[in-house]
């Protein structure tokens, strides 16, 4: 047998099935053979609605706070923290973004008033959800780091951006190797 | 040639339902299977212009020739017809839905014929769809549609699943829907569209990112990652457009939600004990499992169709790879092997297959494994990245993301990898999720 024929078997015996089904819900024309089949559709009418997308609705509007721009910090310690970086796929820290933190560590502990917020990116070349927790686990080593040499876990917080929030967005190693990160944010000052 | 052995066990059992109408559905599946693979066997399809009632009537011939067209391609997309080509169709003369000329459809290779007729009545337009066995000589279905202009494309779709359904058994997917993420310069927000691309419509509005849509198995919400609070938080949004945060969040990261098949529990990745981990939220008092329990990351959380188990990435041998745990939190066992990175699995909605993005030579590819051999099968290759697949409801098709043009845009594609249509344009379109 070749295919088709085979499948037209297959297919005359599937209607029968579904003429067996039709045939016990009701009164209907006899054999198929020799009247043909007059049938109409079911009177119910289905009404999909005019609305499109099945019904879902926008959301409206709400003003939302804008995030701040990364990069930059506001009052007076605007700059002072800086940023760390970190190789391709990893989360460990490198000998130089020691070198930076450990700076950092002390800006933070001669200013006790301040929090910061410190905030994990990465480069464009992983998947946006594992960079997502790739992002996280950049700003959790760096918060590690301080909070182990005594500043209190309470003065920061950590955000993931993941690939979302390029330095550069070209792309080559130069724009990657600026957007694998951990930056440094000072969000508020306690004493005023 | 193993399916040639099969047959005259499909015959048996046919023959078995026949006669038993009530117990026939079970035994049916070796017919839908063979209908199925890979689509080699399909169903030759007549489906001549619809006819237009009363003539003259613009708005009639107008609805007549757009559902016409959206069958036509919804039908070709299932991948179970084949359309018969339409110089043919002037050979068959005089056929009505009173007297189909079934010998004469016969004639030109027609196993299947759609009939349909569009009317305006009242400023509303009136569809009535049938479908006929030719060689059977019997009509399989029959329906009855009323909408306005709006609702055309929808009314071919739902007709379109009927079709399917009589075939298969299982409805088909062109009412089904796609959620994605669309960046408009900074920002991002949540879109869906229809599983041809057509009716996008933008559900957030936030000058902020929205991320990792995933929806509920109904339909009916669509949870989301979202940073209006200024943190990313795991968020509900409904059809009506309320949004509710999925529990109290203090502020780590919480992303990647996936619902269970009972709409009951979302999984998603979090670092509010201080690392990656898995968890598990029951949606409806907040309370939260801990499912996952190591240094590494642990991320991209999917269910197996039937609860039973967990799929997720983590880099606890030293790359981002794909494992599977049972639901408990128990047993994790790696399931990728092959390539430096692999992420983003998602579970064929039978249960047998996991698709996932592989990178190969620096780009992203869609790969496939068979849970039998556990053999990683490209789905594609060359130029740009492809990312983030997500199954259609019926495990025939996969929808992902790709810049092979230069931009984001979603593509779908058969689960062997072929026919990529691109469904959306203008670019920034990522992260695509295929409602069930």
């Amino acid at each position: 047998m070749n295919r088709p024929d085979r499948f037209t078997w297959a297919t005359i015996l599937s209607v029968m099935v579904f003429a067996t089904a039709f045939c016990s819900r009701g009164p209907k024309p006899g054999s198929p053979e020799t009247e043909p089949p007059v049938f109409d559709p079911p009177s119910a009418i289905e009404e999909p609605g005019e609305e499109e997308a099945g019904g879902w609705q926008a959301e409206t509007e709400v003003p939302t706070e804008t995030l701040p721009p990364t990069g930059t910090s506001s009052g007076d310690a605007k700059g002072v923290l800086k940023t760390i970086y970190f190789d391709f796929d990893r989360y460990n820290l490198k000998p130089r973004a020691i070198e930076t933190l450990s700076n950092n560590l002390s800006w933070l502990k001669n200013n006790p008033d301040f929090e910061i917020r410190i905030e994990g990116h990465c480069d464009e070349r992983g998947t946006d959800e594992y960079n997502l927790a790739l992002g996280d686990r950049r700003a959790i080593s760096a918060k590690e780091f301080l909070v182990k040499r005594g500043i209190s876990a309470n003065r920061i917080r950590i955000i993931s951006f993941g690939e979302e929030r390029p330095i550069d967005s070209r792309h080559n190693n130069s724009a990657w190797s600026k957007n694998r990160r951990a930056e440094f944010l000072i969000v508020s000052n306690l004493s005023r | 040639m193993s399916r040639n052995t099969h047959i005259p066990v499909s015959l048996f059992l046919l023959a078995f339902a026949v006669s038993f109408p009530e117990r026939g559905w079970s035994q049916e599946e070796d017919l839908i299977a063979g209908i199925s693979e890979t689509g080699a066997t399909r169903i030759h399809l007549a489906l001549p212009d619809f006819q237009a009632v009363p003539r003259g009537s613009l708005l009639a011939l107008q609805a007549a020739r757009t559902i016409h067209q959206v069958l036509r391609s919804d039908l070709e997309y299932s991948g179970y017809f084949n359309i018969v080509n339409p110089d043919y169709y002037q050979l068959v003369t005089g056929y009505s839905e009173r007297d189909p000329k079934f010998q004469e459809w016969t004639a030109i290779g027609a196993d299947s014929l759609i009939l349909g007729k569009t009317e305006e009545v009242a400023e509303k337009l009136l569809l009535e769809g049938r479908l006929y066995d030719v060689p059977g000589k019997l009509a399989m279905l029959g329906k009855r549609y009323r909408g306005g202009v709006g609702s055309l494309r929808s009314i071919a779709h739902k007709f379109a699943d009927e079709v399917v359904l009589q075939y298969t058994g299982e409805k088909g997917v062109a009412a089904t829907r796609i959620a994605y993420v669309h960046q408009q310069g900074p920002n991002k927000n949540i879109f869906i569209m229809d599983y041809d691309g057509e009716h996008q419509i933008q559900l957030t509005r936030d000058k902020t990112l929205n991320l990792t849509p995933a929806w509920s198995p109904d339909g009916s919400r669509i949870a989301f990652l979202s940073y209006r609070s200024r943190f990313p938080e795991l968020v509900i949004l409904s059809q009506d457009g309320t949004r509710v945060r999925a529990y109290p969040q203090s502020g780590e990261l919480n992303a990647s939600p996936e619902w269970s098949a009972d709409g009951k529990y979302l999984l998603f990745n979090s670092s509010r004990d201080g690392n990656a981990e898995i968890y598990s939220l029951r949606i409806a008092d907040g309370r939260i499992s801990r499912l996952t329990h190591h240094p590494g990351i642990d991320s991209s959380p999917a269910w197996s169709p039937n609860g039973r188990q967990i799929l997720f990435t983590s880099d606890r041998n030293g790359s981002p790879q794909i494992y599977i745990m049972d639901a408990e939190g128990t047993h994790p066992r790696r399931l990728t092997f092959q390539g430096s990175y692999n992420d983003q699995g998602s579970w064929t909605p039978r249960g047998d297959r996991i698709v996932y993005t592989s990178r190969v030579e620096g780009r992203f590819q869609i790969f496939r494994i068979d849970l039998k051999d556990r053999k990683p099968v490209p789905l594609t290759s060359g130029r740009g990245n492809k990312e983030s697949p997500s199954w259609s409801p019926d495990g025939r098709h996969i929808v992902y993301c790709s810049n092979v043009t230069g931009r984001y845009e979603i593509y779908s594609m058969t689960s062997e990898g072929e026919r990529p249509t691109r469904l959306t344009r203008g670019g920034g379109n990522t992260h695509p999720a295929w409602s069930r």
